[in-house]
């Protein structure tokens, strides 16, 4: 085990992203929004990342449910970000070829948000 | 691409555990930047998750060690451009075979965003460039640069 200054510094690191995390989640929950979903994915990403930098330093706890949120928060930012880099590119000749597609990314979105919102609401609390 | 494991657990204070984490993630940076010159989707990717969990650590570290700040905000420039491109490259990827002209813009924007990464990577090496201090403070990173990314 690491000395106890280290210890106690990883875990302040890990709380001060545990804060963070939590706090984007609350927003989310209240009212989502393409903002709040980068919030969201962004605390949970560096919540994960301070514990594979410093898992040997903090206790373990169990990401599982925190990379489920994460792979979810991808899907709808996803469909969010190409949707919008499709409507950027499209040539207006090409407009009713691309419909299809951007209708499709606009479901997988809708999706991928509601999901979030019933993984959030049974992740409790991700750190003692 | 996994994480690699980091070993704390003999480190003598905290300065050390940061430069432990700072070492391994900068050399994980280091191994997957030749993508910046083959350009090969799944490696450029592999290459942004990396450079995003340096950024991350970096972030942390800079209220002790502000020496990694100037590191941190390029590769967060880095990480975006590579970002622009991994989205440009999922589009082309689930894009109809009609839409030829979007397509070719689309591919334009990815060269573009693959020739912004380059350059703020090259840049990053010069003296008293943004990554002077992460290479000071972790030993690592000398030689790199135009020789690497210079394509």
């Amino acid at each position: 085990m690491p000395d106890d200054r280290i210890a106690e510094w990883a875990l302040g690191l890990v709380k001060h992203d545990v804060r963070a995390f939590k706090r984007a989640r609350a927003r989310f929950l209240r009212q989502p929004s393409a903002k709040r979903l980068h919030d969201l994915r962004t605390t949970a990403r560096r919540l994960r990342c301070v514990h594979e930098d410093l898992e040997g330093a903090v206790s373990p706890f169990s990401l599982k449910r925190l990379r489920h949120v994460i792979e979810l928060t991808g899907d709808a930012r996803d469909a969010a970000i190409l949707r919008e880099t499709l409507r950027d590119a499209l040539d207006v000749r090409e407009r009713r070829a691309a419909r299809h597609l951007l209708r499709a990314l606009r479901r997988r979105e809708r999706i991928a948000l509601k999901r979030i919102a019933v993984a959030l609401n049974g992740l409790g609390s991700p750190h003692p | 691409m996994k994480a690699r494991q980091i070993d704390l657990s003999d480190a003598c204070g905290v300065d050390d555990a940061m430069r432990r984490v700072a070492i391994v993630r900068f050399a994980e940076v280091l191994t997957l930047v030749p993508a910046l010159r083959h350009g090969r989707s799944k490696d450029l990717h592999n290459l942004r998750i990396a450079c995003k969990r340096l950024r991350y650590a970096l972030e942390r570290f800079t209220p002790r060690e502000p020496s990694l700040l100037e590191a941190a905000s390029r590769l967060s420039q880095l990480q975006d451009a590579l970002g622009d491109l991994h989205d440009r490259d999922l589009l082309l990827a689930g894009m109809p075979k009609d839409l030829h002209v979007t397509a070719q813009r689309v591919r334009m924007q990815r060269e573009d965003a693959l020739a912004r990464a380059r350059a703020l990577w090259r840049d990053a090496f010069a003296p008293y460039g943004p990554f002077e201090g992460l290479m000071r403070f972790t030993g690592l990173g000398y030689g790199f640069g135009d020789g690497v990314a210079g394509a």
